[in-house]
């Protein structure tokens, strides 16, 4: 099949399947109040608080940003010092 | 006293106390006289702001670190690469880079990347809302294949990496807790593989970013248009590989909102 | 002062826990104010739920990080992203504080961190002044200026604040945004903790027609020998309640907006905030006439 005929076989796929027809898009509208994430300039308010000044009462606060005590890179298993310097400098050459 | 700070040129003031709130050991603090208990005060704010923004924008890399280490790394981006915006939500462009340069980057090697992840997908989420402009589908049947071309949504971000970044991804950020735990497994694996080579794409379907992995041919074909190249250069490049599927690939572009329209060079 | 108008808008701050009930409740306070530093992404969830907002309820942009104090320039590219939210959202007000952000740091620009005080010299004023004058001309719009909690106080200060306020507001044409907790926070901090009277020092040297909007927040109780700091994380106190009665006594009843940010409350709670604040103006206002 040549170019051209790809894209006008394809073009009439799209028209086809009905994916692009403007009730659906309405229908799949999302909730944007449950995606917005959690605003970054509210401490700027607040001139130090218990959150916002790191005053070491974290455990009352309850914002919403996870704070974990141990990371995951343990879990992924980390690798060691030397490992990890090879594989860097792989990373670096690519 | 009044005398005294009145014939310094101007700003001196607010310079004393910028100095004084960046850097612990100051000798301005003695001479300004400022109160020790309230410009500590400053300084926690200034760090628990950048801490708080840097968690936001970095979701992931904070969940890889856990707390304890994120605050020092905080600490140190804050020292080199200030923020300049005037909106946090606007600061952390030069994190995956600074990750790569420090001491848990050459631990953790794909920390550096996870960061570009994170970085893109707090981008895209404040990104302008774009959506295909369904009138150019015409320019598929009106024009040549070499005279077509893609412009994408400005939310998508192709990232080429060596791993495995969707995975470690969904593994902190699935919605469904099982869906995390298998993806935890899978990137735990692959990490453990020689090299991997993984084409990870992030987008906006909506509000909400996306990431996922692309086949080889789907990401080379991909940047080619990306790359400002037309359809018929961009089809060429992945002529080879039979299973890749021109109407499949835009079914699921249209799908996942990748193009913003087409255009007629 | 005999107060005319006995109509008071009653606001509250919106914070992201609270994104899907502006939305889905019904209206019940009269306008909500956001950081407009929030909002300055050119699209995505956040600014799609605050255009919603908007078509609700009237909205305040506040913002934190402009620095209308700061000898250096406030940067064009904030300017804009602002504009660019105002012409969005087409506030019906749009304040701003009495501090600095912008300073130099090894020859950079940088934010130097929020709500940073400054000292009250002429040479301050002349420089607030053209900050607000440019940003107002920028704008189209009036600013409302406010006044902060402040934690460390410059020797070289020689006007006090409300004096500093009322002549920036004579020069330039902005209003007034009292913080009756701020006032309270400096109280106990640095003027021995007498708060009606802090207050009352200090919006005496106000002009009547000078402020524009006002502050209500509350905060924790620190550790006896710490520092008050102004978290917005309590209900108003009863001191800060006696100065809004004050104040709504010399100025009448302009807007009023309940600011919470931390250990932030059901929404609810802070309705029954903002109809307590109205009860307060209608107490106050039935007294004067």
């Amino acid at each position: 099949m040549n170019n051209k005929l790809i894209l006008s076989t394809a073009l009439a796929a799209v028209i086809s399947t009905g994916i692009i027809a403007p009730a659906e898009a309405a229908g799949k509208k999302e909730k944007c109040y449950g995606i917005a994430k959690a605003a970054q300039n509210d401490c700027g308010n607040l001139a130090g608080t218990h959150s916002c000044a790191g005053q070491s009462k974290v455990d009352n606060d309850k914002g919403e940003w996870k704070l974990v005590k141990k990371g995951t890179c343990s879990t992924l298993g980390g690798l060691s010092k030397k490992e990890a310097k090879q594989l860097y400098k792989e990373t670096k050459g690519a | 006293m009044i005398e005294l700070f009145e014939n310094k040129s101007g700003g001196d003031d607010q310079q004393i106390l910028l100095e004084a709130i960046w850097n612990d050991e100051s000798p301005e603090i003695n001479k300004a006289g400022f109160n020790k208990q309230g410009l500590d005060i400053y300084r926690r704010n200034l760090l628990a702001n950048a801490q708080r923004a840097l968690s936001i924008s970095f979701p992931t890399v904070f969940e890889l670190l856990g707390s304890s280490i994120s605050k020092n790394i905080t600490y140190q981006f804050l020292r080199l690469s200030p923020p300049s915006q005037g909106d946090w939500s606007q600061w952390g462009k030069g994190f995956s880079h600074f990750i790569s340069t420090i001491e848990e980057g050459y631990r953790y090697p794909y920390l550096a990347d996870c960061a570009a992840v994170d970085w893109h997908v707090h981008c895209a989420l404040h990104g302008i809302d774009q959506s295909l402009d369904q009138s150019s589908l015409q320019t598929l049947v009106n024009s040549e294949p070499e005279h077509i071309e893609i412009v994408f949504n400005q939310n998508v971000k192709l990232l080429k990496t060596h791993y495995p970044l969707t995975e470690i991804f969904q593994a902190h950020h699935h919605d469904d807790e099982l869906h995390r735990e298998v993806a935890m497994i899978k990137a735990q694996k692959l990490l453990a593989k020689e090299s991997i080579e993984q084409m990870v794409m992030i987008y906006r379907p909506e509000f909400k970013p996306e990431v996922s992995t692309l086949t080889a041919s789907e990401g080379a074909f991909m940047l080619c248009l990306m790359a400002g190249n037309s359809l018929e250069q961009a089809l060429n490049t992945v002529k080879s590989d039979r299973s890749f599927s021109f109407e499949q690939w835009l079914l699921t572009a249209i799908e996942r909102n990748l193009i913003n329209y087409f255009k007629e060079k | 002062m005999l107060v005319s108008n006995n109509e008071v808008i009653v606001g509250v701050g919106l914070r992201h826990p609270h994104f899907a009930d502006i939305l889905t409740q019904p209206k019940q306070v009269d306008f909500v104010e956001v950081h407009s530093e929030n909002f300055f992404g050119q699209g995505g969830a956040a600014l799609s739920m605050l255009t919603q907002a908007r078509e609700k309820y009237p909205i305040s942009l506040h913002s934190t990080s402009m620095g209308l104090g700061s000898f250096q320039d406030i940067p064009q590219h904030y300017l804009e992203s602002l504009k660019r939210l105002t012409e969005q959202i087409d506030p019906f007000l749009m304040s701003e504080h009495a501090c600095f952000t912008w300073g130099k740091e090894q020859g950079r620009l940088i934010h130097s961190g929020d709500l940073l005080p400054i000292a009250h010299t002429q040479r301050n004023l002349r420089v607030m002044c053209e900050q607000v004058e440019r940003v107002q001309s920028f704008l189209g719009r009036q600013l409302i200026i406010e006044n902060v909690s402040a934690y460390i106080q410059f020797a070289e200060s020689h006007l006090d604040e409300a004096e500093f306020l009322a002549e920036l507001c004579q020069r330039t044409g902005a209003k007034v945004l009292l913080d009756i907790n701020n006032i309270a926070v400096n109280s106990m901090n640095f003027e021995g903790g007498d708060i009606q009277q802090s207050v009352s020092h200090y919006i005496e040297k106000l002009p009547v027609e000078s402020v524009a909007q006002i502050h209500l927040a509350g905060c924790s109780t620190p550790s006896s020998g710490d520092l008050v700091i102004d978290d917005h994380a309590c209900p108003v106190s009863d001191d800060v309640w006696h100065g809004y009665k004050q104040a709504l006594t010399r100025f009448g009843a302009v807007p009023t907006l309940i600011e919470w940010d931390n250990n932030l409350p059901a929404w609810s709670v802070l309705i029954d905030e903002a109809n307590k604040a109205r009860e307060v103006v209608h107490a106050v206002l039935a007294k004067e006439i």
